[in-house]
This record gives structure tokens, C-alpha cells and sequence, in this order.
């Protein structure tokens, strides 16, 4: 709808209206987990790349030894944990063991955060690290 | 099935809004505070030196620091990502008379394109639908760009204070007057390392937060002065891109629609990727994917990986090596999503941070710097009454910025871009 919109806008510079619009919050809708998401890939370390490999590719160095800048849950459904765990392109994320209340512990690894912002639109929140953290892009 | 938004941290926005602490001899004191030194916030900084430049009486009563950016990030442009292929327009008119973009870094215009939709080992060539026509267009590295701007804001007198965070904004009596610098030296428990650096109050007549996408204190300035209105919630796109050396030259601008993603309705698997050439020998390849999916098993790192290994991009890619790597999100939410107000007292808003994009052209960089170009039409006059009082009077330049130019989102130039465009998510 909104992409058809967008089309007659563009050429119409803008002059068609259908009144309200509107979207839902990323992380509203409840999850679907299915086979196939991603198709299987073999990180090859010369076409195609492992995470660890591409957080070090962005420059990081964010330090180790500094107060957690991401807030989330650590303890959440299995379902949550995957999702976070496949969402963060820079592997921050990794889901452990299932507990006695049947709720998953997350591990951060918040040195590995390139600040791409992925994890508040899915139900957790980035703030600052210290100034000076992250990647250092060149020519991105 | 669990939903992710059911599972959001306690996070109290009123906690990042504090007073002042430092006592008033010990705080930084600026005269236009810019929060990012991104495409935005460097915009607004040379603009206003350029205005300063014509007014150095206005100047002179904004003090030592008329103009200063801090940045998180090493420098400028370390935490810039984009495709970027980009409208000059707005770049154009902001250097009309100050030397024009000739020597701004750049891959020169895109003279041939294409787009494409993939199924697994096909690539089938469809007519580019208008909003993606890209002819003129500027193919550049956001990166580079936010380097070059910043060497312009600083010959225009701003100062750049970089690996410096925004943690707190600072209010009183209800007026924005600048925002706290975070700690430097803490380990991971929080405790002052021997290093140890405290933030500082950095006190400005006016605050222009230009964060980019999902911006902290963006974010907090939206709850604080209620400046969402009834606007759609925003959203957003993740992006993760490479740039890569190439034993053979790019010759045209490449979009694909289709696989790795999924076209099934209930996966609300939206995207697509990029392939830009950088000159003869470099070569931008991009996936993007809207966060609205649902599968808990997509990893947008993968889909990158895994579009490279389809034989029209592993053609182009053969032979050569990767040489940087990184994410970012892109708001999508297009008009509907922009709040219903970008300023609140003391307070400029800006770029990306407000979801300054016109997601069916897959552009933003030119709204990034144009409604900051324009929002700053004349230089800050600042009053000779105490800081204290900018609750009830803001400075004329806020006033001029805030309730003259952008009552209303929908009037700056960038906002008109974005207007024309609905999120393609949109319902």
C-alpha cells in the first residue's frame, strides 16, 4: 500500500493523499519462528564472513572493561533469545542454557556493539558507550 | 508466540534528563550546541558559521565557542554508514558561494542502473520503478563525506569535540540548555578506573540534536516535550554493508528485490540490497531488511553473506577481497512517523534522528542536510539577559528556527521529500 503510494507521490511530486496512514512497532507483532529464514551459508573467510570476522573488518575497539551500554532483559522466552541472538549483526547476543522457570539466559557481549541500533527497535535499548567506542568506519 | 515488545527493559527517559551539576564556573559554555557529527549536524554547524561569518557581531556575543559538535564516535564520520548513492542538491546550495562541492570525496554520478529481481540463482532485470531512478545521482561514502564536512565546519570556526557521548540533556525551567558529557575510565561494574574522566556540562543558548538513527537523547527529547504528537510509530530498517576491492570495474548501480528474502505475506520480510561502484576498483554491497520480520531466525548478517554467494554478485565480487565491514539501522517510516514537531524550547532537531528518509527512493542524506541548512535562516542573536531566563525567551534564532520555519514538520524542504513518501510498510 505505502510502496504503491509512494510510486504515484514520486511522480506527482507529492500531491496525492489518502488520508491517515499508519505503522505498527517493529517488535508488536508476535513472533513466527519458521525453517528456512536465512538459507545455510558456509562462512568461507573469502566470499562470505563469520560475525567475529566482520566486527573486526568495522574497526571496533570498543573497550572490554566498561559499563554495559545496552539495556535489556536477560531472562526471557526461548523465542526472544533466538531472535536477539540472529538479529545483531555483530554477535552481542548469544543465547544460553533454558532455566527451571523456562526462561532463557541472554549473554552480552556489548564490546562487540557496532551501534547499529537493531536491538531498540526489537525490545531492547542502545545508549551511549563511553565517547570514542566503536567502530571506525572509513569509507562505509 | 512471544512479542518482543512485551519483554522491553524498565527504561525511564526521565532519567537522562537532569540540571546542571558542574558549578557555573566549571561548565563548558558554547553558543549553538550540535549533538553528531553526522551529514546533519555538520550542515547546521556550517550553516550557522556561514551566518556568523556575515554577523560577527553576533558572533562576538556568542562567545569563545560560537559553534561546537561533539561526536561520539573517533572522529567524524567513524560512526557514518550508508549505501550512499545521494541527491547533490541540498550539498549544492549549502556551499552556493562558499567554493560548491567540487572537492567534496565522491565516485562521480551515476550514469547506468539496474534493477533486478533474484531468485535463487536467476537475476531477472525489471523496468526501475521511478522513485529508484538514480540518474545524476552522486555515488559517495558517507564516511568520507562526513570527514571532508567536518574539515568545512571547522575552517567555517565550529569546533569539534569527538569520542565525546551525549548522556544526559540538560534542562531548566523547562528550557533545553545543553546536554551532559558522559564519563570516560569506568570499568564494568562502574567503578573509576585510575584514568578516570568525569563528563562536563556542556551549556548552549541553543541544542541541535543530529544523532542519526535511534538517536538517545533524540529519543528522550521527544518524551520530555511530547514532540511525537499523534504521529505513527517509527520504524526501522537494519542495514549491513561491505565495501569491497574489485579486480574488474563496476559499471552501473544495481538494486535487487526478491531472494534471501522470503515473499510470503506473514514473514514481512521487506528489503532488498545495494551494489554501488566507488570508481574503478571499489565496490559498496549492501543488505537491507525492514525489523518488522517476525522470524526470530533471520540474521540480517547472513542474508548478506548468503546474497553474495548468488551468481550474478559472485561475478562481480570474484577475484577480489574485502576490506571493511558494518550495520546500521535506517528509520522507515516516512512522513506518517515524522514527529509533529522538531523543536522544543532551546532545542533543534534534525536528520535522521527524526526519520528524515524517503524510504521508496532510498534516499535521506539530502534531508539530513537541507532542513538544517534552512532551519538556522538567521544567526543566533542571543539576548543579554541571564541563561536562566530561556525558558520564556529563547533566542531569537531558536525562535526564528522553532516556531517560524518548522511549525510545523511537514514545511522544510527535507519534510516535503519525506512527504511524498509513505513507508512502503505503511497500512
Amino acid at each position: 500500500m505505502g510502496g504503491a503510494l509512494g510510486v504515484v507521490n514520486t511522480i506527482t511530486k507529492g500531491r496525492v493523499s489518502i488520508g491517515t496512514m499508519t505503522t505498527e512497532p517493529d517488535d508488536d507483532a508476535p513472533l513466527l519462528p519458521a525453517d528456512g529464514a536465512t538459507p545455510e551459508v558456509v562462512h568461507d573467510g573469502v566470499l562470505t564472513f563469520d560475525r567475529l570476522s566482520s566486527v573486526f573488518a568495522s574497526g571496533n575497539k570498543t573497550r572490554d572493561d566498561q559499563p554495559n551500554h545496552l539495556l535489556l532483559r536477560t531472562r526471557v522466552p526461548a523465542d526472544v533469545a533466538e531472535l536477539w541472538a540472529n538479529l545483531c549483526p555483530a554477535q552481542v547476543y548469544t543465547a544460553g542454557p533454558v532455566g527451571d522457570d523456562g526462561l532463557t539466559e541472554v549473554e552480552v557481549a556489548p564490546s562487540n556493539c557496532v551501534q547499529c541500533g537493531a536491538i531498540s527497535a526489537k525490545g531492547g535499548r542502545l545508549t551511549p558507550p563511553e565517547g570514542g567506542s566503536g567502530p571506525e568506519y572509513w569509507q562505509t | 508466540m512471544s512479542r518482543p515488545a512485551d519483554f522491553r527493559p524498565d527504561f525511564d527517559p526521565r532519567s537522562f534528563v537532569a540540571a546542571p551539576t558542574d558549578p557555573v564556573d566549571e561548565r563548558i559554555e558554547v553558543g549553538v550546541l550540535v549533538v553528531g557529527a553526522g551529514p546533519a549536524g555538520l550542515a547546521c554547524a556550517i550553516r550557522c558559521g556561514q551566518l556568523l561569518e556575515e554577523h560577527p557581531d553576533v558572533a562576538a556575543r556568542l562567545g569563545d565557542v560560537p559553534v561546537a559538535v561533539v561526536e561520539k564516535g573517533k572522529q567524524a564520520g567513524s560512526h557514518a554508514l550508508s549505501g550512499a548513492v545521494i541527491r547533490p542538491a541540498a550539498l549544492e546550495r549549502l556551499f552556493e558561494g562558499y567554493g560548491g562541492i567540487d572537492g567534496m570525496p565522491g565516485y562521480g554520478r551515476v550514469d547506468k542502473e539496474e534493477v533486478y529481481v533474484l531468485t535463487r540463482d536467476r537475476a531477472l532485470p525489471i523496468p526501475t520503478p521511478p522513485p529508484m531512478r538514480n540518474h545524476g545521482n552522486l555515488v559517495v561514502s558517507l564516511s568520507q563525506v562526513g570527514r571532508w564536512l567536518a574539515e568545512r565546519a571547522e575552517s567555517q570556526g565550529a569546533m569539534l569535540l569527538p569520542e565525546t557521548s551525549a548522556v544526559q540533556l540538560l534542562v531548566e525551567r523547562d528550557g533545553v540548555v545543553g546536554v551532559r558529557t558522559g564519563d570516560k575510565g569506568r570499568d564494568a561494574q562502574g567503578e573509576e578506573l585510575p584514568n578516570f574522566e568525569p563528563g562536563n556540562d556542556l551549556v548552549a543558548r541553543v541544542t541541535v540534536l543530529a544523532e542519526g538513527t535511534q538517536g538517545h537523547l533524540t529519543n528522550v527529547a521527544f518524551d520530555r516535550f511530547g514532540l511525537r504528537g499523534d504521529a505513527a510509530p517509527q520504524v526501522w530498517e537494519l542495514g549491513v554493508k561491505e565495501v569491497w576491492k574489485v579486480p574488474r570495474p563496476l559499471d552501473r548501480v544495481i538494486h535487487t528485490m526478491g531472494w534471501p528474502l522470503r515473499p510470503q505475506a506473514r514473514y514481512r520480510e521487506f528489503g532488498g540490497s545495494f551494489i554501488y561502484p566507488m570508481g574503478d576498483d571499489l565496490v559498496s554491497i549492501g543488505m537491507v531488511v525492514g525489523l518488522d520480520y517476525r522470524d526470530p531466525r533471520v540474521n540480517p548478517h547472513d542474508l548478506l553473506q548468503v546474497l553474495k554467494t548468488h551468481p550474478t554478485v559472485r561475478t562481480i565480487l570474484e577475484g577480489g577481497e574485502r576490506i571493511e565491514w558494518g550495520a546500521k539501522t535506517i528509520p522507515g517510516g516516512g512522513f506518517h512517523a515524522l514527529p509533529r514537531r522538531l523543536h522544543g524550547p532551546g532545542l533543534l532537531l534534525c536528520g535522521d534522528g527524526v526519520g528524515m528518509v524517503n524510504v521508496p527512493t532510498l534516499k535521506g542524506v539530502h534531508c539530513r542536510r537541507r532542513p538544517t541548512a534552512r532551519r538556522c535562516p538567521t544567526p543566533p542573536s542571543p539576548r543579554t539577559t541571564s541563561r536562566c531566563g530561556r525558558a520564556s525567551s529563547v533566542p531569537n534564532s531558536t525562535r526564528c528556527a522553532t516556531s517560524g520555519r518548522s511549525s510545523a514538520a511537514g514545511s522544510s524542504w527535507g519534510a516535503r521529500s519525506v512527504s511524498s513518501t509513505p513507508s512502503p510498510r505503511a497500512v
